[in-house]
């Protein structure tokens, strides 16, 4: 399906601002997507100009850089028996991530000076991110070697009571809706510090007319895959260790002498869950493809709060030098101050 | 489009304490500068003995005939090299008189002071009254005297005392003066049991007058480079800094402090640096480190204090170990993690208004390695949430006492020590 203005023929694209489709020449806005009556071709090609589509059996929603259309790959939106559940559409557009990133960086320093350039933001893209959201029932137990200790003084003399006890948690949890992304392009670590999004605005299946503007792919591995059932298990084990250990706070030392943890992914849910990913790269190439690397910055941003993650930039010309200067000028104070003390 | 430079509030923040250290750096600059020129005025400090008074007269006064002719001849050749190397008197009295009766005081064994302030008051009179001074007579004069007075008191002991007078009340300071004293005393061997005047004319006495001598001519670089515009120099710098322990050491806490800082600003930047999940890790990390910077500043407040003599650092260092401990020990320890469900007297959570599990506090956003990046809280990176149970039960909650011991410590007294003299002179004094 190609998304298309039926004023002027431009593609068009979802506003998370004004929340309608959006024409990208006449400005036009549409609540619901029109049927151009083009539908994707079977195959990997455009729908508007018959260009390849690279890895189209992956894809739901793809941009065309040829003709500059955004297109939904009807085909792919049922992937391997399973449809989309749930979406949740951005609640704002890419000039409000920018800002998200700009705010959640305002007390980082020494960034350098260009990370924010029009010339590099105007690369910010949408996605959505598929997910699995995940029913995880768990137990276990949690054996502690606990001492309080009290203290007092007789004359010259200290004395310390130690009270040892053993402290036994066994638990029972349920947690509901663990969100797992099926995406091996995003780093797990940093989606997962992005999450939770604000679903509010959840919406059931797949409403078309929000889908154009931002790239969308299937999952990468089916649900009940081993590594999501871990990762579900990981976070879930590390929720129930907080709470347990919350319950023997009230020793004064505290030491874990036993442990044993289970759980199982009993529900998934597939949903899509928008981010905005803003790619930097410092300074000009080396040539060397390795090196290259280590100065690509992605930054991804939560399209539904204000979680931001992702590793920063530093310009360490700016910092060395700030911190040379600073040095010189603490030992010409100190110099200084030693000898006005000298001369008084 | 005009470019905009990525300046946050954090670089701003950066800009304002660049800006703090220049002007302070430039200010106390032009302090240094002005009292320097009121000092010394614009022309290169005068190399030659400027007070007429006690020019070209003897430095060595043997009023106890322990050296020979010749003994005193190589003494006051040897002094009259050094004197150009401090610029500054040098002057040695050898006395073989009782102070206590002199001063119409009895000297005690267990407290010296009266001892020593005789000798002090001798060896300053002695060069006020007599106008010794490179640059002008009396105390304002620079210049080094000893004075040893061979005579054994009624206590058993044997006094020294060497004092600094002018710029060298500083530049040899009380630990200064102390060290030369103690080192001329421990170049001679003991006397007691024998005659005051066992060690006359003895090259073991004339040597360690030697030696003493040239310990003042050792402190010539020192003294001269910390001297008028040559302290400004890159080597004055470095000497006015290392003449005294407690700038040393302020110089080093502000370098340990910037490097410290510089680690920050990078931290701030790498999301990895803030552990998500466990805030428990996070609390023991930050109070790990807490607890590593107080013992590091007591160790150095104490070093510090041993040093320069300052009883007072050490039991300030001392003193605010032990409230740190006090208060620390006291902090509330049950408080739970934040984001982490309020469990009721059965073990589940309990339910709030929309009928999930209560939360103490809303989750925070972290913030990474502090330091000057982290002055906004509601800024920075986001970090792994953590997961709130839809349910959770304890099926077992038991806390099985075990057993019982008490530890007893028994401490020791301990007492500190004594300072030094000041006004117009430096001392420190010994006896044998």
């Amino acid at each position: 399906m190609l998304y298309t203005c039926p004023n002027c023929g431009a593609g068009m694209v979802y506003d998370a601002d004004a929340h309608s489709l959006k024409c990208e020449s006449c400005g036009n806005l549409y609540e619901s997507a029109p049927e151009t009556g083009q539908e994707d071709r079977p195959g990997a090609s455009c729908s508007n100009c018959g260009a390849p589509i690279e890895n189209a059996e992956k894809k739901i929603t793809y941009f065309c850089p040829y003709c500059s259309s955004w297109m939904l790959l009807d085909s792919n939106i049922v992937h391997e028996g399973l449809s989309p559940q749930k979406i949740l559409p951005p609640n704002s557009g890419k000039a409000k991530a920018l800002e998200k990133i700009r705010t959640a960086f305002d007390g980082i320093a020494f960034m350098p000076d260009d990370f924010l350039y029009p010339e590099n933001t105007s690369g910010i893209k949408g996605e959505y991110v598929p997910f699995f959201l995940y029913e995880v029932e768990a137990g276990g137990t949690m054996v502690f070697d606990c001492e309080n200790t009290t203290s007092w003084d007789s004359g010259n003399t200290t004395y310390t009571k130690h009270d040892i006890y053993r402290a036994t948690r066994t638990y029972q949890a349920k947690y509901v809706d663990v969100p797992i992304d099926a995406s091996d392009r995003v780093e797990d670590r940093v989606i997962d510090r992005i999450a939770p999004f604000d679903r509010t605005d959840e919406r059931e299946g797949l409403p078309k007319n929000i889908l154009p503007g931002y790239e969308m792919s299937v999952f990468d591995k089916p649900p009940d895959s081993e590594e999501y059932d871990q990762r579900s298990g990981v976070w879930a084990k590390e929720s129930a260790e907080d709470v347990v250990m919350d319950s023997v706070m009230h020793f004064d030392s505290v030491k874990l002498a036993q442990e044993q943890f289970s759980s199982k992914n009993t529900k998934s849910t597939y949903a899509f869950f928008p981010i905005y990913e803003y790619n930097y790269t410092y300074g000009s190439s080396t040539g060397d493809p390795e090196k290259d690397k280590k100065k690509q910055y992605t930054i991804y941003v939560n399209g539904t709060n204000d979680r931001v993650s992702g590793r920063v930039p530093i310009s360490y010309f700016k910092l060395n030098l700030h911190f040379i200067i600073e040095a010189v000028c603490a030992v010409v104070g100190v110099a200084a101050i030693a000898g006005i003390l000298r001369l008084l | 489009m005009a470019r905009e430079k990525h300046y946050n509030s954090a670089d701003r923040r950066e800009h304002k304490i660049l800006l703090g250290f220049i002007i302070t750096a430039v200010v106390l600059l032009l302090i240094w500068i002005a009292l320097t020129a009121i000092r010394y005025g614009f022309e290169e400090p005068a190399t030659e003995r400027t007070n007429p008074q006690q020019a070209g007269t003897p430095r060595v006064y043997d009023y106890a005939d322990m050296l020979t002719d010749e003994q005193e001849n190589r003494l006051e050749d040897a002094i009259v090299s050094a004197e150009q190397q401090i610029l500054g008197d040098i002057v040695i009295v050898i006395e073989n008189e009782s102070f206590e009766k002199m001063y119409g005081v009895h000297y005690d064994s267990e407290d010296e002071s009266t001892a020593y302030n005789c000798i002090k008051d001798y060896a300053q009179r002695f060069w006020d009254e007599n106008g010794f001074g490179w640059n002008a007579p009396g105390d304002t004069g620079n210049g080094i005297i000893l004075v040893d007075n061979v005579y054994r008191e009624s206590n058993g002991y044997v006094y020294t005392w060497t004092a600094g007078s002018g710029d060298m009340r500083h530049k040899v300071g009380n630990s200064s003066c102390e060290k030369l004293t103690q080192d001329f005393i421990n170049r001679l061997p003991s006397t007691v049991g024998y005659d005051d005047l066992y060690l006359q004319y003895s090259d073991t006495y004339a040597d360690a007058l030697m030696a003493f001598v040239n310990d003042c001519a050792s402190f010539g670089e020192l003294l001269k480079g910390t001297s008028g515009w040559a302290a400004f120099s890159p080597e004055g710098i470095a000497a006015g800094i290392g003449s005294n322990l407690i700038f040393v050491g302020i110089l080093v806490l502000i370098l340990i402090g910037l490097f410290v800082a510089r680690q920050f600003a990078i931290r701030a930047a790498d999301p990895d640096a803030v552990k998500s999940g466990k805030k428990r890790s996070r609390k023991s990390l930050g109070k790990g480190i807490e607890q590593v910077v107080i013992y590091v500043i007591m160790v150095v407040a104490i070093l510090m204090g041993l040093m320069t003599d300052q009883t007072w650092m050490i039991m300030l260092a001392i003193i605010g170990t032990g409230l740190y401990k006090t208060f620390s020990r006291n902090r509330n320890r049950n408080k739970p993690a934040n984001g982490a469900p309020v469990m009721g007297a059965d073990g589940r959570p309990v339910a709030g208004q929309d009928g999930k599990p209560a939360t103490d506090a809303s989750p925070d956003q972290e913030k990474p390695g502090e330091g000057r990046a982290g002055k906004n809280k509601q800024r920075g990176f986001s970090v792994k949430e953590d997961l709130r149970p839809e349910d959770f039960r304890f099926t077992v909650r038991n806390d099985l006492f075990v057993r019982t011991y008490t530890t007893a410590v028994t401490h020791s007294s301990g007492s500190g020590g004594g300072g030094g003299g000041g006004g117009g002179h430096s001392g420190g004094g010994g006896h044998r």
